[in-house]
């Protein structure tokens, strides 16, 4: 006669299991403090218990993390070889063209010593002249962008127009297409993009440069940041509403280019 | 388990809950000392009805006993009598094997069992000390194990006691 089969969980494990989990859920809606520490106590312990398997998985996923590095790297190394290549044919390419190098621009640092923000001129004074090789329509910027020029030189000092000053003009680029402009200011820190055409794409945030057309103004020296653009159908420049990058507020201190 | 069984017991179970609410408490050196007359009802159940019986009936009368005295634990005792309900069950399994000597340590370490994870729930989970285990949980188990002995001679004829 064959002996009847006992099942795995019988009826009193699972009376048991049952019991337990009614328990633990009863135990565990409580909120009063003895609890809660039971609560932080025990997770504490099944953390402690979880430790190796964490410490595979963390393991494991470094592993991967490693193997996509690598990847990554390969890719890199691939991309910098075929951008060397570039570099070596864009430097025989202008030795061909007898292409001219930028010189590299020299700064000089002076201590902003008075400052004019009323009629006629926005301006300021700052403590070096003449004799330390300032002279008149240098270029004067701070660390984030174009401020302005120098006008009127003195042996120890010289006045700088601003680029808030509503005489102020200066020729820019922007874009992708590095499309031509004239930015003029309106008020505060605020300023217009004129004369960029209509077609040209621009988003907000871009950054319009100095064009290096203008004799005072070397290229490239970041002048303002787009904040708006608007697009009036009987006209054929874009409205563009700009902010300054170079910081007018407590000026401290400026750098010209010689 | 027939209904007259049943009966019994639904009334037993009454009657034990009654005297386990009116049970004095009493001062052993500044601990407060409450006789644990359910768990000694969950012996006898387990001793004579096997562990189904005693884990529902644990946690029963394990949620009862919360619910008057420990609302703000409520789960703890009905956790640690289903828990022990399931060890005091395997008494019948070998009613006929063991010695009462072999009997009485196991109902013994059971009882210890279920005042350790009681207490344990009750401190907050931190580790139980050797002067709180020899203050609260012997004191207690070993208090539990000799109500068993003084009823077990007086009502039931030493069953549990004596082979």
């Amino acid at each position: 006669m064959p002996r009847p089969r006992v099942p795995f969980i019988n009826k009193d494990v699972l009376a048991l299991l049952l019991t337990l989990l009614l328990s633990v859920l009863l135990l565990f809606t409580r909120t009063s403090p003895q609890i809660s520490q039971l609560k932080f106590q025990l997770s504490q312990l099944a953390s402690a218990i979880a430790y190796p398997a964490t410490w595979y998985n963390e393991v494991f996923i470094i592993r991967e993390e490693n193997k996509l590095l690598k990847e990554k790297l390969i890719q890199f190394t691939l991309m910098n070889s075929e951008l060397e290549s570039y570099h070596q044919e864009n430097i025989r390419l202008k030795e061909m063209l007898n292409f001219t190098i930028n010189q590299p621009l020299h700064f000089k640092t002076a201590n902003v010593v008075k400052h004019n923000f009323g009629l006629p001129t926005n301006s300021i004074t700052i403590d070096i002249g003449k004799i330390d090789g300032v002279i008149k329509n240098l270029t004067v910027m701070d660390e984030n962008g174009l401020l302005g020029k120098t006008i009127q030189v003195g042996d120890h000092a010289a006045l700088t127009q601003l680029i808030t000053d509503k005489n102020f003009r200066v020729s820019i680029r922007i874009g992708k297409e590095r499309a031509l402009g004239l930015f003029i200011p309106t008020h505060g820190k605020y300023g217009l993009l004129e004369g960029v055409r209509k077609s040209m794409p621009l988003t907000e945030g871009e950054i319009a440069y100095t064009s290096g057309i203008s004799e005072i103004y070397p290229p490239n020296i970041p002048v303002a940041r787009v904040v708006s653009i608007k697009k009036d159908k009987n006209n054929p420049f874009q409205h563009i509403v700009v902010e300054l990058l170079g910081s007018l507020e407590n000026l401290d201190y400026v750098f010209v280019i010689l | 388990m027939n209904n007259k069984v049943t009966l019994q017991i639904i009334v037993m179970t009454i009657v034990v809950m009654g005297i386990q609410m009116f049970i004095p408490a009493f001062n052993f050196y500044k601990l407060v000392i409450i006789p644990d007359v359910l768990i000694i009802f969950l012996t006898y159940i387990g001793f004579y009805y096997g562990r189904f019986y005693v884990i529902i009936l644990g946690f029963l009368l394990g949620i009862s006993q919360d619910f008057i005295t420990q609302v703000e634990l409520m789960g703890a005792m009905a956790f640690t009598k289903s828990a022990v309900g399931f060890g005091l069950g395997t008494l019948v399994l070998y009613r006929n094997v063991w010695s009462s000597n072999v009997r009485m340590l196991f109902i013994f370490l059971m009882y210890n069992l279920h005042f350790l994870i009681y207490y344990f729930i009750k401190f907050n989970g931190v580790s139980i000390s050797l002067a709180v285990y020899f203050q609260a949980i012997l004191i207690h188990s070993l208090l539990s194990i000799v109500i068993l002995i003084v009823i077990d001679k007086s009502f039931f004829n030493s069953k549990i006691t004596l082979k």
